[in-house]
């Protein structure tokens, strides 16, 4: 399969001398998969991403976006992007809720017919229809992160690139969150990008792992995969899921269970045991 | 009360005045404001005044928000009878006048959205205006939050000492730098943002011109009623 | 530093009419001219300019009881022009609710803009080269122009002879003169010398409590503005060159 992004071996220095680095294993993407970044804070995850995104010039190394280089192609691939940044806030630019989320579809020059279908249908996909006529700044944190992500899917985008999606969320607005991303994954094949230090999360969201560790891509793999690593995460300060800890305990009590990654797996798993017999 | 309690009155507001539609609204406050500036007599001040004030009662203002309106008057008092010297009645004309402007525009303000005035004035005003009002609105609630977490944190942390003025002018000189150097960081991002959603040199914006309600037309009558009977009176005059 | 907290009523038609033709001429030039990419790049900081004249002027700050405009700074980040579309915009809002009236936008944003425009142009000639030395010039000039402005607009508004100490000092020379002339037919001019003194006295304290004032509220505008600059080029060196095209030179 071809990969639509490629980074490799990237070297980025800061103004003020900070040196950022994503080497190690290769970073690739293909089309409609779901990628997670996973790395405690200064690992370097945002500074991968904006280079990804084209909004940084790599001093060493090469990252390939489409086949071209998303510094010097910003403009032709930006179109092919949708982003959400940590900070959402600072991203709603529209006065209004609605004039947010048609902010780039006006900007495109597209018809007003047309743009108010693009916006409804988005906001209804995401729920939010309700808030169209509202004022950013008395949304709550939930009510922002999915008035950006509806800002950044308008224009359906290849694919969506996400900086701490889930940071300072409660945990039903994570769950909404993730149902989202997941449908508009399914439904229109986008391509997610996303960084996080939230475990728990990692799942039900992810098809590739990759973790970053002081620079280097340590570990590549899905959940099962990366979740056995325990002394590569535990060198990059990253805690298992609570539910690979549990049944991690449980291997080392002498139980013999694989490790499950989603509740409903974990639930079959304790029926199997209980209806074998075996003690928990 | 400041820029953003105003806001709240406007957005959060219940009234028949803050249902009415921005652009007869704004329309309404042109022509109020042009027969306050022309009137040249005490009694349609008086009037205006009272017109006013019932106005504040249909929209539910406080007299907290009417509050608002002292400032202008205490200008108003100092210029009148400290400078021009003309008695009692010019000095209340002059009042007056200043207080029925400064509540006219209070009026519409704490009726109105902000978003939703410019939205109005985007029709006539050049779009770098428009642009530049609408990031100075977003970016003034931002950074209310965070000038208003760092107050906090330096009281909670004791920077501030009502009698201790060296220690206040070091500790605003902190937070004047910690703001600025995270007001520097954000504008890097925004610009970033408005890069990546492809700002073409325009924030668009839907602005609801539309006048169509029953009330929409009582308020713009009224208006040209007050307009047209200040002008007859000036003429008769 | 210096604007005019009139409200409405008070200028005359002839005045502020012309006032706001003049800004809004100047702001159609400005959009006219501005070249669409500086825009984009200075509209985040534009706004957050403004943002921050407005926090000053809205949030209680009880620590520090003084009122700074900090347009000279808005005029060094962003230049002249986007700098005057920054002091209409913050003059609006502020009229808004009653803080200055809505006619005196004109003209206070013809006299702050002046401050922008003058500060904004002198740095670009002289911090060049000598950085803390060009904001600290620019910004005492910029205000002296303004303020020379400003009690211009308030001195032909209120009369020149009621307005300003200066003419009250002329005044009451002439009241002294006048009375010493009849000093002999006068039963009481010893008492009327010492209340003419007095008043003397009176004036020209007004007079040096103005001056006092207008240097102090330079003297702090300038240290404000000047530590601002200067920190930001420790921690942004480019954010100001950019905005004056030094880097290219």
């Amino acid at each position: 399969m071809e990969h639509i992004i490629k980074v490799d071996c990237l070297k980025h220095i800061y103004p003020d001398k900070t040196e950022v680095r994503a080497c190690g294993l290769a970073f690739t993407v293909n089309k409609g998969e779901r990628v997670i970044i996973l790395g405690p804070n200064g690992a370097g995850k945002t500074t991968l991403l904006n280079h990804i995104i084209g909004l940084l010039k790599p001093v060493d190394g090469q990252v390939e976006v489409l086949g071209m280089s998303p510094y010097e192609n910003f403009n032709k691939l930006r179109k092919h992007m949708g982003v959400v940044f940590q900070n959402v806030d600072e991203q709603i630019i529209g006065p209004k809720v609605y004039d947010d989320i048609a902010f780039t579809a006006r900007s495109e020059g597209l018809k007003k017919d047309v743009v108010d279908k693009l916006a409804l249908d988005i906001a209804r996909k995401l729920c939010i229809e309700h808030l169209l006529d509202k004022i950013p700044h008395y949304l709550s944190g939930g009510q922002k992160k999915k008035v950006a992500l509806a800002g950044a899917l308008i224009m359906k985008p290849d694919f969506l690139i996400l900086d701490e999606p889930f940071d300072s969320l409660d945990a039903k607005s994570k769950k909404e969150i993730i149902q989202i991303l997941n449908t508009v994954n399914q439904d229109y094949n986008t391509t997610l990008i996303i960084t996080t230090h939230d475990v728990n999360v990692v799942p039900s969201i992810a098809d590739t792992i990759y973790v970053i560790n002081s620079g280097e891509i340590v570990i590549k793999g899905d959940a099962a995969h990366v979740f056995s690593q325990l002394e590569v995460l535990k060198d990059a300060s990253i805690d298992k899921p609570i539910l690979s800890e549990l049944f991690f305990q449980l291997q080392q009590s002498g139980i013999e269970v694989d490790i499950p990654f989603s509740i409903e797996e974990a639930k079959d798993k304790i029926i199997d045991m209980i209806n074998e017999g075996q003690r928990v | 009360m400041n820029i953003s309690d105003i806001d709240y009155v406007a957005i959060y507001g219940n009234s028949k005045f803050h249902n009415i539609t921005s652009s007869a609204k704004v329309i309404f406050t042109c022509l109020v404001l042009t027969s306050i500036i022309i009137s040249q007599s005490l009694i349609v001040q008086i009037a205006l005044l009272g017109l006013l004030l019932s106005l504040y009662k249909v929209a539910n203002l406080s007299l907290r928000i009417a509050r608002l309106a002292i400032y202008p008057a205490i200008f108003a008092i100092i210029f009148a009878v400290l400078v021009s010297r003309q008695g009692l009645d010019y000095s209340l004309y002059i009042m007056l006048k200043a207080v029925n402007a400064a509540l006219t525009m209070i009026l519409l303000i704490t009726t109105t959205p902000y978003v939703e005035v410019f939205a109005v004035m985007s029709k006539v005003l050049p779009d770098l205006l428009v642009d530049v009002f609408f990031m100075t609105y977003r970016s003034f609630f931002i950074l209310l939050d965070r000038i208003n977490s760092l107050l906090k944190a330096v009281k909670v942390k004791g920077g501030y000492h009502p009698l201790r003025v060296f220690l206040n002018i070091r500790t605003i000189a902190a937070v004047l730098g910690t703001l600025i150097l995270h007001a520097l960081d954000m504008s890097e991002r925004m610009y970033k943002i408005l890069e990546l959603r492809g700002y073409s040199g325009k924030i668009p914006i839907e602005a609801n011109m539309k006048i169509h309600k029953k009330d929409d037309y009582f308020l713009l009558s009224l208006g040209l009623i007050v307009l047209v009977g200040v002008v007859l009176q000036w003429n008769i005059l | 530093m210096s604007h005019i907290h009139f409200p409405d009523g008070i200028i005359p038609l002839y005045i502020w009419i012309p006032a706001y033709l003049v800004t809004f001429g100047i702001i159609f030039l400005i959009t006219k001219t501005i070249e669409k990419e500086k825009i984009k790049k200075l509209l985040p900081l534009t706004g957050i300019a403004a943002a921050l004249m407005l926090i000053g002027m809205s949030v209680p700050l009880v620590i520090i009881p003084v009122h700074l405009s900090l347009a000279v700074l808005t005029g060094i980040l962003i230049g002249p022009k986007l700098g005057f579309v920054v002091v209409f915009v913050v003059g609006l809002i502020l009229a808004s609710f009653g803080h200055g009236g809505i006619t005196i936008v004109g003209i206070n944003t013809l006299v702050i803009g002046s401050e922008v425009f003058v500060g904004s142009m002198l740095f670009r000639l002289l911090g060049k080269k000598k950085k803390l030395l060009g904001v600290v010039f620019s910004t005492v000039i910029a205000l002296v122009i303004s303020l020379a402005l400003m009690v211009s607009v308030v001195g032909y508004t209120a009369g020149f002879e009621n307005a300003l100490p200066h003419t009250h000092l002329e005044h009451s020379h002439e009241h002294e003169e006048h009375i010493d002339h009849h000093e002999d037919h006068h039963e009481h001019s010893g008492e009327l010398e010492e209340s003419i003194s007095n008043i003397n006295y009176l004036f020209f304290s007004g007079w040096v409590a103005l001056i006092l004032i207008f240097v102090f509220g330079i003297a702090l505008e300038t240290i404000v503005t000047s530590l601002i600059v200067m920190f930001f080029y420790k921690v942004r060196p480019s954010l100001i060159d950019s905005a004056h095209n030094f880097a290219n030179n």
